[in-house]
């Protein structure tokens, strides 16, 4: 529970990685610790998102809610950033997140978190480069999705045959 | 209201001007007889002859007749002096009550707008109107009789006087009159144009302020300062040239009535000391005229005035008038007419809800519904649905009574909604806005807001309360005390205040608030010696908590109060005096600026600690907050430290660092406060060690112990056998806080306090938790509020009326879907058996509704059942397809 802890876990972060040690310590201290019960949504599915975390300790699941129920996306674990999207796009959360362990996490608030894109130009395009990276791994997701969907078709169709 | 000044005044204050002119009359006629007295002392008592006198009928020697012509001049002067406070104070009575009374009927005028005409005229145009324009018009209606009659008859009566002495003379102390009758109206005619301009120009300036306030962030994020400023300076430039031509022609106007006034004795002097060398007059009445002429150019000069005044009020009256009186006024009985209580046993009315070929056009012409047909049956939900702009909000405001259909009408059971009065319709249906306004005051001002339609009856009126009563009643006010109970606890189904709540409770659940209120009554302070019964349900709950929250497993989520053991959620000062400083006492600011505090840290042997814990705590504070400004949101929010007291700590670390010693005196207690006021687990700045905790731990027996007698009402100790009165009601319950994450509404541990003390029988404590959150202040217009929570409370004011129809607009439509399901639904439940017309956004939505209406293009494009509209190739499931 200090600041050198947080602040060394926010340097292992990509994102963070490359900034100053003055900003670092700035986003350390006007985070906070939030812990979360195992089970516990703390990140609801079309809520307004004000916040984004970075795990610091324990696990996490993303999981998407439609008309035909919820689906886990993917799990998330210790020094992952998540909810950050929110801040930076509608406002509204995509997916919820819930804890799968007993959860401890730094909770960073939007005002400071666009204190710093302002500020620190390299944090700004970290950002983008690690949103880049997320697009990239969606479009690598979704085509591999469509192939199977194909080859599963093309599969049906042989069997009809 | 009167079309003139004139009008308004003889309409509403003849009687009162009346008994002015009959003591107005009185003074003249004593008046008359202070003037011609002084003639009959100087003629017959002291340059009379052939004494004794007849005086009478008794015969007075000269003396005498001297001292009793003088005692009658006394009585005279006291008379007429009476006569004139009387009739003073009188006028400065009837000019108030008018006033008042203008003021009312311009408010009652204002209130009777046409919907859409608010849009139109800004509020910032109708304060000054209200306020300060009708002010100058109130003293004028005061002296609208008294001045022209007294000003008038004195100077009639002088000019009597004067012609009976001499014709001559008269005639040339008014030999001016006709000049200033002619020239003075073509001035006052320009200063009304001026007056005019000048009352407009300012009703701009006004809005322009109030333009700018509403604007400011855009004027500073649009850099257009300079232009703003240049702006409102153009208009008081014009201000400025309106007013000094006024004031031009004022002057001019005064200028001559008083040239005029000393022009007039050169012909008096000339012609009067003519007639006296001549023989034609005698000395006394020469005296007597002089004594006149001195009293004739003042009325003459007030009656001038008067004039001025009084066409100025015209003026101002006509304008204020013109505003107030827009096209399209609703009728006094719609307004304000009274619904006939309801009485036991009544019909239930026919709630069927009709638009017959309605059409809404806006000003410019343009059609927003066009030939709308619509029934909601007595008991049915209906959905109103569409795209943006296509009607749908405008069908729920005509529906709702807010609009007037421009064609067709809206009927409530076979009777148009123009036809029954605002207080009847209100009590049938409700309608619930999009964007509710709240007046200042609490949660549950505001929730009972809408019950508030008569005043309850006081046993036994005070004399002051009649007196109010009478005096509201002669200026055409409502006798309404507005102080008494307005609640119609019987609207709500509820006897009195304390039926009321479980009433509230009611229709907050089913506005899904509940959750939302309970947090801010779990956030509020009370006072545990007013709210007892709060306070024993409080402590009941602690005990019946404790055991649980200790279990090893929730140390993450809660830290409790333990005597024994260091509280990372509390500050350090908190920490070491276990409690709370809450009196004047102690500053819980600057802990270290008390003996006591000092003493019992040297004493623990952590004073030294502490001062180089506050220094490294400064040093990273300036650290993180440099290069921000003073002002910043950030340091603001974040800093529990402001930014002087930063640079100022920071500076006595830099002196320390050159003087190389340690910190001493003042500086030294600085840096012990900083750290006191340290939260560790919230700061985690790394400067309070496991040690320093566990010596803080230690001191605090030194400190309750050894706590001079004076500071004992300032410190609140944390007593698990008592309501600590300086800390929210959720520490009170828990004896502890709940760590971030946990502190929020729906968190885990919120959820499972609230099912512990349901299971052990202490779920009561909600409900009175309720009740306390409900005792929040909402804010100017609400503001303390967010936005989803103001729609919600919105819908919560209109239930607790329970309204046979409910129309609401857009209620909802800033929640989440899932949130907006549940409000759908528990609404819905909660009306059963009633009507309920929603317009909506979400197309999915409407599948809970009876009876779906999709309006498009200001046309109905589809009306039915979900079943019906959702078929394939239809317009409503064309719309809703495209919903997500």
């Amino acid at each position: 529970m200090s600041l050198q802890q947080d602040m060394e876990l926010l340097r292992s972060i990509p994102m963070f990685a490359g900034m100053e040690p003055s900003r670092l310590k700035l986003l350390s201290f006007t985070s906070t610790r939030v812990s979360f019960m195992p089970g516990e949504s703390f990140i609801r599915q079309g809520e307004v998102g004000d916040a984004a975390y970075v795990i610091v300790e324990g696990e996490a699941e993303v999981v998407i809610e439609t008309a035909q129920g919820e689906s886990v996306l993917s799990a998330v674990g210790k020094h992952s950033l998540i909810g950050e999207v929110a801040l930076l796009h509608s406002g509204y959360r995509t997916a919820t997140v819930r804890a799968r362990s007993p959860l401890v996490c730094m909770k960073m608030t939007k005002d400071v978190f666009f204190h710093l894109l302002r500020d620190s130009p390299d944090f700004a395009l970290a950002v983008m480069r690690d949103l880049a990276r997320r697009v990239d791994r969606s479009t690598e997701r979704l085509r591999n999705a469509l192939v199977e969907l194909r080859e599963h078709q093309g599969a049906q169709h042989g069997t009809q045959a | 209201m009167e079309s003139s000044l004139l009008r308004f005044i003889v309409r509403h204050s003849l009687r009162a001007q009346v008994l002015i002119v009959l003591a107005g009359g009185l003074y003249i006629g004593i008046y008359y007889l202070t003037l011609d007295l002084p003639k009959a002392i100087i003629n017959d008592a002291i340059d009379g002859k052939g004494f004794p006198k007849d005086f009478f009928s008794v015969g007075l020697g000269q003396i005498e007749l001297l001292f009793a012509l003088s005692g009658a001049y006394l009585v005279a002067v006291l008379v007429k002096g009476g006569v004139k406070y009387w009739m003073n104070v009188f006028k400065g009575k009837v000019g108030e009550r008018m006033l008042r009374r203008l003021r009312f009927a311009l408010f009652g005028s204002m209130m009777r707008f046409p919907p859409g005409h608010f849009a139109r005229t800004p509020p910032s145009e109708m304060i000054p109107i209200i306020t300060s324009e009708t002010e100058a018009i109130g003293g004028t209606m005061g002296d609208a009789a008294i001045v022209p009659i007294m000003a008038g008859g004195t100077l009639v009566t002088a000019l009597a006087f004067m012609f009976a002495q001499n014709v001559y003379l008269a005639l040339s102390a008014v030999a001016l009159y006709p000049l200033q009758i002619w020239l003075i109206p073509l001035l006052q005619a320009k200063v009304n144009g001026l007056t005019k301009q000048r009352t407009r120009l300012v009703r701009q300036l006004s809005d322009q302020i109030s333009e700018t306030t509403g604007a400011m962030n855009e004027i500073n994020a649009l850099g257009t300062v300079r232009f703003r400023l240049s702006q409102f300076s153009f208009n008081l430039l014009r201000n400025f040239e309106l007013r000094f031509q006024i004031f031009k022609y004022k002057y001019l106007i005064k200028f001559i009535n008083n040239f005029i006034g000393e022009l007039t004795p050169f012909f008096f002097f000339t012609i009067g000391g003519y007639l006296v060398i001549q023989g034609d007059l005698t000395k006394g009445a020469l005296v007597a005229a002089l004594v006149a002429y001195k009293d004739l150019n003042p009325p003459w000069r007030e009656l001038l005035e008067f004039y001025q005044s009084w066409q100025d009020a015209r003026v101002r009256y006509d304008l204020v008038v013109e505003q107030f009186a827009p096209p399209g006024m609703l009728t006094e009985a719609r307004q304000f007419g009274v619904a006939a209580e309801a009485q036991p046993g009544d019909a239930p009315s026919d709630t069927r809800l009709t638009a017959e070929a309605v059409s809404l056009i806006d000003e410019s012409g343009l059609p927003l519904l066009e030939n709308a047909n619509v029934v909601v049956a007595h008991g049915e939900s209906a959905a109103i649905v569409g795209p943006e702009g296509g009607g749908r909000r405008e069908l729920a405001l005509t529906l709702g009574g807010i609009a007037d259909p421009t064609v067709g009408q809206v009927r409530l059971g076979g009777e148009p909604l123009q036809a029954i009065s605002r207080d009847a319709l209100s009590l049938q249906l409700g309608f619930v806005s999009a964007s509710p306004f709240f007046f200042l005051g609490t949660l549950h001002d505001n929730l009972t807001y809408g019950l508030k339609r008569r005043p309850s009856t006081p046993e036994e009126p005070t004399s002051e309360q009649r007196r109010v009563a009478q005096e509201a009643a002669m200026t055409g006010n409502p006798t309404d005390d507005p102080n008494l109970d307005w609640i119609d606890y019987g609207l709500a189904g509820a006897r009195d205040r304390d039926s009321l709540l479980p009433r509230i409770r009611e229709a907050l659940a089913a506005s899904d608030l509940l959750d939302d209120v309970r947090e801010l009554g779990l956030r509020g302070v009370i006072d545990p010696a007013k709210r007892l019964d709060v306070a024993e349900l409080v402590l009941r709950a602690r005990r019946v908590l404790m055991p649980r929250l200790s279990d090893p497993a929730l140390a993450p989520y809660c830290v409790p109060f333990d005597v024994t053991r260091f509280n990372d959620l509390l500050s350090v000062g908190e920490n070491l005096m276990f409690g709370a400083a809450v009196g004047d006492g102690i500053d819980a600011q600057n802990l270290a600026g008390n003996p006591h505090v000092m003493a019992v840290l040297e004493a623990g042997g952590i004073a030294e600690t502490l001062a180089e814990a506050g220094m490294r705590t400064a040093t990273t504070l300036a650290d993180i907050f440099r290069g921000l400004s003073a002002g910043h949101e950030i340091i603001q929010r974040y800093s529990f430290v402001d930014k002087d007291e930063l640079t100022a700590l920071e500076s006595a670390v830099l002196r320390l660092q050159r003087g190389g010693g340690t910190a001493a005196g003042e500086d030294r207690a600085k840096f012990v406060s900083l750290a006191l006021r340290m939260v560790p687990g919230i700061h985690r700045l790394d400067v309070i060690d496991d040690d320093i905790k566990a010596r803080i731990v230690a001191a605090r027996h030194r400190f309750a112990v050894e706590l001079p007698p004076q500071l004992r009402s300032s410190i609140e100790f944390f007593d698990r056998d008592r309501y600590i009165r300086s800390r929210s009601i959720k520490e009170n319950l828990l004896f502890g806080k709940l760590a971030p994450g946990q502190d929020q509404p729906g968190s885990r541990m919120e959820r499972m306090v609230q099912s512990l003390l349901e299971e052990t029988g202490v779920g009561a404590l909600f409900d009175k938790v309720i009740d306390v959150g409900l005792e929040n202040d909402v804010g100017l217009g609400g503001s303390r509020l967010p936005a989803a929570m103001r729609q919600k409370l919105g819908l919560a004011r209109i239930l607790l009326k329970r309204p046979a129809i409910l129309v609401l607009d857009d209620t909802g439509g800033q929640l989440e879907h899932a949130a907006q399901q549940r409000l759908v639904k528990s609404v819905l439940e909660h009306m059963r058996g009633r009507s309920v017309v929603w317009a909506m956004q979400s197309y999915g939505l409407a599948r809970h509704f009876q009876h779906i209406v999709l309006v498009q293009g200001g046309r109905i494009a589809a009306d039915g059942s979900f079943e019906e509209l959702s078929k394939p190739g239809t317009p409503f499931h064309a719309r809703m397809s495209q919903e997500h």
